[in-house]
């Protein structure tokens, strides 16, 4: 899901940062003081989370869960997810500094925008309109990640195109698994502590 | 798991302020990542083995965690060489391989492991909460610093809370397959991390209201520039610059002048 360090040219990488830089800055000032912690350690459980592998076939892919940092935080997904591709490249050094703004970009945008396009299904009271939209947040918030990677690579010039088309395709079974797992976190937050799917930070 | 491998030591990277760590490895990062020809990048690549070498970690450590990122790079290395127009410098079953795609593959190898060398020599050796309140004295808002602090002192503590859970699931014969119930036991498990965390929010943000919280950690330890580190500074700048030149002047375009 990363981009790693020395692939992208500048203009991309200026381009990334600036999106980023936008978006935490108006994921921090649509965060209030009291919501800090609650933000806070929220991605620490979404950096947890992104620890599981999760078996499929032979193989394991572990989650992203970007669709649902975008439901249970709103704009935050922004700072959230900043901070934990920060936190990845100082301790595993996976991702990297110079890219951490367009790996910022490719997780959190497809959240925010699923986010909102999914906000009415999931703000339903009607239980199977609910798990469509957490269906589709999951399913499309990886999906808009695996095609952001994709044009990132692309636009770094023709060579790049065969490599970008296989990691699009490998995104594939990642998105439909993300979906499902998403609909049943939803389905189960929603009988347990409602509260917590209509973030305040919008 | 969540080990901060490189951040203890006593070298002379170990001791020098954080600060200007930071900001030298964040001119010398970005600056790397605008080069594009070999030589320049080898060149990189070269002043960061320098800050390795002077960071004096664990080599095999060092070594393995470079294997192990270098994956998307060595991901890049099956298509690259192929992809790329180019003069052809041999063919493997019908398959031509490009010089320029050998380039371009080399490139990103060099200025790609010269970074990730400098992340680890001067920003992964210091400890995040000092590299916390490090940012937070170079004015980058209060709240992105209480966001990453927070962040990082509660990663260990939700871990431990989603090892107990998934301890747990084994214990009553949870056996990871292929298959919905597989993706639902995990789902559930993970909700409840969730909700878990949110609770534990809440009760952490009244304990830090009682102790008096207003907005900011504070820090006892006061950052010190020294002389070594304006020197480094310096030295470390004037490289860089150095890097860009070597790159403008683009050196096997250069030798073409001269024939």
């Amino acid at each position: 899901m990363h981009i790693s360090e020395g692939i992208l040219p500048t203009t991309i990488l200026a381009t990334g940062g600036l999106i980023a830089l936008t978006g935490t800055i108006i994921g921090l000032m649509r965060m209030e003081q009291e919501q800090v912690p609650r933000v806070g350690i929220m991605t620490a459980a979404f950096f947890v989370a992104s620890l599981i592998h999760v078996p499929i076939g032979p193989s394991s892919i572990h989650l992203v869960l970007n669709g649902l940092v975008g439901i249970l935080l709103g704009w935050a997904c922004f700072p959230a997810i900043l901070v934990a591709l920060l936190l990845q490249a100082l301790f595993f050094q996976f991702g990297g500094i110079s890219v951490l703004g367009v790996n910022t970009v490719i997780m959190a945008l497809p959240a925010l925008i699923f986010y909102f396009l999914c906000k009415p299904l999931i703000n339903s009271k009607t239980g199977y309109l609910l798990g469509i939209g957490s269906f589709i947040s999951g399913f499309g918030a990886v999906l808009g990640a695996g095609i952001l990677v994709a044009v990132c690579l692309a636009l770094a010039g023709k060579s790049f195109f065969p490599a970008a088309k296989v990691i699009l395709i490998a995104h594939i079974p990642i998105m439909i698994i993300e979906g499902i797992i998403t609909l049943f976190i939803i389905q189960f937050l929603r009988k347990v502590k409602p509260e917590m799917i209509n973030p305040s930070i919008t | 798991m969540l080990e901060e491998t490189f951040s203890h030591g006593n070298s002379i990277i170990h001791k020098a302020d954080p600060r200007a760590k930071l900001i030298t490895a964040l001119i010398f990062i970005l600056i790397t990542a605008t080069l594009d020809s070999l030589l320049a990048s080898a060149t990189a690549l070269i002043v960061s083995l320098i800050f390795l070498f002077m960071a004096r970690l664990a080599k095999f450590k060092v070594l393995k965690r470079l294997v192990l990122v270098n994956g998307f790079i060595a991901f890049l290395w099956l298509f690259l060489p192929f992809s790329t127009p180019g003069e052809t410098l041999f063919t493997i079953w019908k398959l031509e391989i490009s010089l320029a795609g050998i380039e371009l593959a080399g490139i990103i190898t060099l200025k790609g492991n010269a970074m990730l060398l400098s992340i680890i020599s001067l920003i992964s050796t210091t400890p995040i909460p000092v590299l916390g309140h490090a940012l937070s004295s170079l004015r980058v808002p209060d709240k992105f610093t209480l966001l990453l602090l927070i962040t990082y002192r509660y990663l260990e503590v939700i871990q431990e809370e989603c090892n107990r859970l998934t301890t747990a699931a084994k214990i009553r014969g949870f056996v990871p397959g292929t298959n919905l119930h597989t993706y639902r036991t995990y789902a559930n498990l993970l909700a409840m991390v969730l909700i878990k965390s949110f609770e534990r929010a809440e009760r952490v943000y009244q304990a830090m209201l009682l102790r008096g919280f207003h907005g900011k950690f504070y820090s006892l330890q006061k950052f010190h520039f020294s002389l070594t580190d304006l020197a480094v500074s310096i030295s470390m700048g004037i490289c860089s610059l150095g890097l860009m030149l070597l790159d403008y002047l683009h050196w096997p375009h250069l030798l073409v002048l001269f024939q």
